[in-house]
């Protein structure tokens, strides 16, 4: 009965925009930037950036990714996986993760029918994905030795709102002496050790600690409790040997990622009601003018990840937010609040420091000031 | 100026109904005289099913031809005359001898007869023969039926097999992905070793990619495949096996239908499948 009352309150929020999931990159979006009130509500009510930038905004569809990005993650991806995930096992194998007798593997779109674009066929191939992952991962959590070791694109659920948003991970790992699986996220960015493109990394271990809250939740309802103990914060990361189509292995802890997702997760209640609070009676959130009053909190970093950072970006610098220099004016400049003020404060103009910690930014900014004047 | 495959069809197709029509009146009439014995009965009663079933493989061959048409698909390159695609893929299928992905079957047709089948005509090819199995169950002696999951024995659409194969042969268990995906390395690896030149470098490309241990750019040493591909099968195989027999006994006891193309599907309710529908 929650669920459903929470679904119409959600379904009001979203006016005539259909849902959408927003999947492990958009969970882990929310935790990238989790004081973007904007982002959070258009999460909440299963509209993702995207779709807000260009049918709410009406600004050109920007895509995500370039077109060949795409390909090769596409092409590296069914290398992977075509003939029963054959290189993927292979790579186990030679990490002396899995045995030779260590090789079940289950193929989850494989036994549902394919998607189709009839919407009711649609659910009934995802509701098929969803039971046989379901019914794998519950055979593992009752110790039975025919549960697959590897499990290809299972079809799982992260809990917002009391409403289960689907996630569909690259694949679950596990041995037979393992007591659950752990997540694998395949990515086609080369891997040059610890010259691999920290944003890369940090968005594909975020992807990746999606899958950790997923399968947490899982154990959680087979009756297991010590959740944290069969699922402990790791996931495998695969990535492509620079130069070829080989892959490599690499196992990352992701603790604080994991972390700060469940804690996104556990305040999402809360906003839906200060959604709603901020809002006027019977608004919704496909209105231009109603989606700019939700506050948001642009970052430089915003660009990676968010199709709204242009538009946050222009708020941002017509509200002279620091923000827009960088991510170190940003803290530096944050009792300020504007970079008028902080102008102000360093040239002694405008109302004289109302607060100590002002006081303490213009000393701080007229000092280096002086230092640049010398300087130049 | 000579006429389109599918004229041809339809003109065979109208000779065959007006037979069909004939040796049904026989029938009839040999059902009205008391005097006609069993023996009779059953030859006239065969003589229908022969010309049903070769009515519902001229439907199948005029389906074909017009989703080959000139005007649909550029130029017509003419299946006409030649088998059809349906009994070219069981034989594929029946020479690498499991369960194997459409991807598999169209790279072996490649290599083995410079025959293209692209495996997006797979889908609609497997749900033609299921229609077909249902107009008459008779009417072909094998059928291109989907792989069937020990577990639940629902259909896994896209594996083919062939309904000529015992049970155990069309399900999957645990380990069967991998065991199969040995045995079409060594159906492969059998075929190359008896092929001719063109053949033989065909089959290398699918040969390397079934072969994953082998390191990148790696000389291609069958002996050695093989090798290694019957030891890693000999310690899982009959493991597998056992599970397989076992589903299969399972499976027997579903009806014929059932059997071949698998059970419904379950959908299972619960809490985790509160899931916000997409679109």
């Amino acid at each position: 009965m929650r669920a459903s009352t929470v679904d119409s309150r959600i379904a009001a929020l979203r006016g005539s925009l259909g849902p959408e999931e927003p999947g492990a990159r958009g969970l882990e979006r929310v935790a990238r930037n989790p004081e973007c009130m904007r982002l959070r509500a258009l999460t909440i009510v299963g509209v993702t950036p995207a779709t807000a930038a260009k049918e709410i905004y009406g600004e050109p569809a920007r895509e995500e990714q370039s077109p060949f990005a795409l390909a090769l993650g596409n092409q590296f991806e069914k290398n992977l996986f075509d003939n029963s995930a054959a290189k993927l096992l292979q790579l186990y194998r030679d990490a002396g993760r899995l045995t030779t007798n260590e090789c079940k593997v289950a193929v989850i779109p494989d036994l549902a029918p394919p998607l189709s674009s009839d919407p009711r066929k649609l659910l009934v191939s995802l509701g098929r994905r969803q039971s046989e992952t379901i019914r794998l991962l519950r055979a593992k959590a009752a110790g039975n030795k025919d549960a697959p070791n590897i499990i290809i694109k299972p079809r799982m659920f992260v809990r917002l709102l009391g409403i289960g948003h689907a996630i569909e991970p690259d694949a679950l790992i596990a041995a037979d002496a393992d007591r659950f699986y752990r997540p694998i996220e395949v990515k086609s960015y080369p891997d040059r050790a610890g010259k691999t493109d920290s944003a890369d990394v940090r968005s594909a271990c975020r992807q990746a600690a999606v899958g950790v809250v997923a399968l947490r939740e899982a154990i959680r309802e087979f009756g297991f409790r010590d959740v944290d103990v069969a699922v402990p914060a790791i996931g495998d990361l695969v990535l492509r040997v620079p130069g070829s189509m080989s892959a490599k292995l690499r196992s990352m802890t992701l603790r604080s990622e994991a972390a700060s997702l469940e804690r996104a997760i556990d305040e999402a209640p809360r906003n839906l009601d200060e959604l709603e609070a901020m809002l006027a009676p019977g608004a919704s959130l496909d209105d231009p003018l109603i989606l700019d009053q939700i506050p948001t909190s642009y970052r430089t970093s915003c660009k990676e990840h968010c199709a709204l950072a242009g538009k946050c970006k222009q708020q941002a610098c017509a509200a002279g937010e620091p923000a827009v220099i960088g991510d170190m004016a940003r803290e530096l400049l944050a009792p300020a609040g504007t970079v008028t003020r902080a102008l102000d404060l360093m040239n002694g103009r405008g109302v004289p420091p109302r607060t100590a910690e002002e006081v303490a930014l213009a000393e701080q900014l007229q000092e280096a000031f002086s230092e640049y004047r010398r300087a130049v | 100026m000579s006429r389109a495959p599918s004229d041809r069809l339809r003109q065979r197709l109208a000779k065959i109904s007006e037979q069909h029509r004939s040796a049904l009146d026989s029938f009839e009439r040999l059902l009205a005289n008391p005097n006609a014995s069993f023996a009779e009965l059953d030859a006239a009663d065969a003589a229908v099913k022969k010309l049903s079933a070769g009515r519902t493989h001229l439907m199948e061959d005029l389906r074909l031809a017009q989703f080959e048409e000139p005007d649909r698909f550029g130029v017509y390159r003419g299946r006409a005359g030649q088998r059809p695609m349906r009994e070219v893929v069981l034989d594929m299928a029946d020479e690498l001898g499991v369960p194997v992905s459409p991807r598999l079957i169209s790279d072996y047709a490649v290599a083995t007869l410079g025959l293209s089948i692209p495996p997006t005509r797979f889908g609609s090819l497997r749900r033609d023969e299921e229609r077909a199995y249902q107009r008459d169950a008779h009417a072909r002696p094998a059928w291109l039926t989907p792989a069937i999951n020990a577990a639940g024995l629902a259909a896994i659409p896209r594996l083919i097999a062939s309904s000529a194969w015992e049970p155990e042969r069309r399900l999957i268990a645990a380990r069967t992905l991998r065991v199969n995906h040995l045995k079409a390395l060594l159906a492969l690896l059998k075929k190359s070793s008896t092929a001719d030149e063109r053949v033989r470098s065909a089959l290398v490309t699918p040969i390397g990619r079934f072969a994953t241990w082998l390191p990148v750019g790696a000389k291609l040493n069958l002996d050695e495949v093989a090798e290694k591909a019957n030891a890693e099968l000999a310690s899982i195989e009959q493991e597998d096996k056992e599970r397989r027999i076992a589903a299969a006994r399972e499976l027997m006891k579903l009806t014929p239908a059932f059997q071949l193309w698998g059970r419904p599907g379950l959908i299972e309710g619960g809490e985790m499948s509160r899931a916000r529908a997409i679109g």
